[in-house]
């Protein structure tokens, strides 16, 4: 987990969804997260194993998933533009589940668990939004530094222009 | 098997993750990601958890670096063990972090 500062002494962590997803497809993208969700939960207690299929279903399935329908648009006219705002997405969407699922864990347990969505929302949403833009510049980074370096591994290219054709 | 540019171009990365990992502890270790800001304003503590990993991620720049590198071996051979298993063979896939 690679935590990197924003505003107001709080972090955001890596997802690298995106990343995934634009150099080898959305399918294999969620494989690769959710190994390394795995290993980051069995092997060092990153993410409690309770919340290990909420977490997959989060970061795993929903942000490959959203960072390639929103890649896609951009893959034939500005890839570059594409993946930032893939990344962008990818932790956006992430954001959303995951406040579906404490507001809704609130709801259905009388406010045992979860957080509420007067709290949940605006918190979750408003610091994501921002930890987005953190993604979408390391992602952009490598993703710039590898299409010089190696562009032919960069599937989503391929996939992109195939669909053209 | 890898090519001597891909070698090149993982390498890359990861020095650069390596150096600015520095960069990552002056800065944000002392801090919760957004989640936890959010649970710290709704007042909302974790509980205990009910599996103990074997490893930890370390508190400097050495043990978190070993860290890093045991999760990337795990990583890198788990998914490459899997797409040899599904029959697809490409299973390179560099991750750093």
């Amino acid at each position: 987990m690679l935590n990197f500062p924003i505003f107001g002494g709080t972090t955001g962590h890596l997802l690298g969804a995106a990343l995934a997803t634009i150099l080898v497809g959305p399918f294999a993208a969620v494989i690769i997260v959710t190994v390394i969700l795995l290993i980051q939960c069995l092997a060092f207690g990153d993410g409690g194993l309770t919340a290990l299929g909420l977490n997959l279903m989060n970061m795993a399935v929903i942000a490959p998933l959203a960072a390639w329908m929103a890649y896609k648009p951009f893959a034939t006219r500005n890839d570059k533009v594409g993946v930032l705002v893939a990344a962008w997405t990818s932790v956006f969407a992430a954001s959303i589940a995951a406040t579906i699922e404490l507001v809704g864990s609130f709801g259905l347990s009388g406010g045992a668990y979860g957080i509420e969505a007067a709290i949940a929302v605006p918190s979750m949403l408003g610091y994501h939004a921002v930890i987005g833009i953190g993604e979408a510049i390391i992602t952009g980074g490598i993703y710039i530094y590898l299409a010089k370096v190696a562009p032919e591994i960069i599937r989503s290219r391929k996939v992109a222009k195939e669909a053209a054709s | 098997m890898i090519e001597r540019r891909y070698l090149k171009a993982i390498v890359g990365i990861v020095a650069i993750f390596a150096v600015g990992l520095v960069f990552f502890f002056l800065f944000s270790a002392a801090y919760g990601d957004g989640l936890e800001r959010t649970m710290e304003e709704a007042g909302v503590e974790e509980h205990d958890p009910v599996y103990q990993a074997p490893f930890s991620y370390g508190d400097d720049y050495l043990t978190a670096l070993l860290a890093g590198i045991l999760g990337f071996g795990l990583t890198f051979g788990v998914v490459f063990a899997y797409f040899k298993i599904a029959g697809k063979g490409k299973g390179e896939r560099k991750e750093a972090r």
